[in-house]
């Protein structure tokens, strides 16, 4: 143990409790995690290990209307997964925009596996007036692999996979791309759990109806160079609802 | 085991039940601490109170999982919520403005904490006295990582040493961290 071999795995959860691994590493460690009951072990080892360090930061008291966000966000994850459990529209989710994307999504996707769901929260920080956007992300031959909704009031955008590409050990990397634009990254997706990412307020602003958003798939990682570099296996157009 | 962690565990308990008041128990007892550490990692607050709302949204999510055998409720909820903002703050990558090497807490400096009885005294205390047992460089390289979620790059540059001298000098820091906590 005193010996140091430069075999990378011997230390990745140790690596990834402490927090010095760069973001491909990292989901080379969730995967390991994921799959390998040992290594999930050997991680769960190093969080209690190191945990306590975490009690020796100060607290600082978080904004007062966060909690008020939360709720917000938990009452539409509820409606996602109620919605995708039942494939149907739900008349006591009251707001008739959300009904009707409902029914339209129901009848877009078949019905959405309940397990399938990974709900993507992008919360963007608009204040605009213009009700719910959707795209459906369908590939060449028109199989759809994603269903996108942007609720631009609430700044929420969630992104339900239907069906899963073929990876081959690529990730797939969500593009929104204005009208006339060059794509812009809204990150890697991991359609293994819920994601959130930040929309900049920059690209809230072009969230419009005819923009459009597509998956590409990136080595792991995302794009090296900003913009889509592998193949584009969905995209679609955002449009009004 | 004492009340304040007994009471995270069976809020917890709830939380993976859907019971929404569960969870607003769990934030109420538990947000400001998270969300330090969400502030240590992060370049500004917009970013950490994102993150934040994101963690208890995992929690929600991911109540279910949490083990109290395998995990005290304080480590679980801090493990999540230093996940998520180190991938934030991977996923912002050069928006990230390198803070001042002060910044990084030394973890002499920190006051003592209350909410410290969520976590054993004891650990606390024998992870502490390990820490002091490294040298200098390896205390300093782990600390900074662990509050300020440095990847190895940043802390070689930091240090201005090689990438691989900074590797070796974690690694054996972690060995010996872990050897002395068996003791």
């Amino acid at each position: 143990m005193s010996e140091i071999r430069d075999d990378d795995n011997d230390f990745l959860a140790a690596e990834y409790a402490l927090g010095v691994l760069d973001g491909a590493d990292r989901r080379r460690a969730e995967r390991l995690a994921r799959q390998d009951t040992a290594f999930a072990a050997e991680l769960a080892e190093w969080n209690a290990r190191l945990a306590p360090m975490a009690s020796r930061i100060a607290d600082v008291a978080p904004p007062a209307g966060l909690w008020a966000a939360i709720e917000g966000d938990l009452d539409r994850m509820t409606r996602v997964q109620s919605a995708s459990r039942r494939a149907e529209p739900r008349a006591e989710d009251g707001g008739r925009g959300v009904s009707r994307l409902w029914q339209w999504l129901s009848l877009g996707s078949m019905a959405v596996a309940a397990a399938s769901l990974a709900a993507l929260f992008i919360v963007a920080r608009p204040a605009v007036r213009e009700p719910l956007l959707t795209a459906s992300l369908a590939g060449d031959n028109g199989v759809p692999l994603f269903t996108a909704v942007v609720d631009r009031r609430s700044g929420t955008a969630t992104l339900i996979p239907v069906s899963q590409p073929a990876m081959d050990g690529k990730v797939p990397e969500l593009w929104l791309i204005p009208p006339g634009g060059v794509p812009q990254s809204l990150g890697v997706v991991d359609p293994a759990k819920p994601l959130r990412v930040a929309l900049p307020a920059e690209l809230a602003g072009k969230a419009a109806a005819s923009t459009a958003l597509a998956i590409s798939l990136e080595p792991q990682g995302g794009s090296p160079t900003g913009r889509p570099t592998g193949p584009v296996v969905a995209k679609g157009a955002l449009l009004s609802l | 085991m004492d009340d304040a962690r007994q009471f995270l565990i069976g809020r917890l308990e709830a939380v993976s039940a859907g019971d929404r008041s569960a969870l607003r128990d769990v934030y109420d007892r538990t947000a400001a601490k998270l969300f330090g550490v969400c502030l240590r990692i992060l370049p500004n607050r917009e970013e950490a109170e994102d993150v934040l709302q994101e963690v208890y949204l995992t929690v929600w999510n991911k109540a279910e999982s949490f083990d109290c055998t395998r995990a005290s409720p304080i480590t679980w909820l801090a493990t999540i919520a230093r996940n998520r903002a180190i991938d934030r703050r991977r996923a912002l990558g050069n928006r990230v403005y390198d803070r001042p090497v002060d910044e990084a807490i030394d973890i002499r400096d920190e006051a003592p904490d209350p909410l410290d009885r969520l976590q054993s005294a004891d650990e606390s205390r024998q992870l502490h006295d390990c820490l002091q047992s490294l040298d200098e460089r390896a205390r300093e390289a782990i600390s900074a990582a662990f509050f300020g979620g440095l990847t190895y790059d940043e802390l070689a540059a930091r240090a201005a040493i090689p990438l691989g001298t900074m590797k070796s000098v974690i690694r054996r820091g972690l060995i010996r961290l872990k050897g002395c906590l068996e003791r």
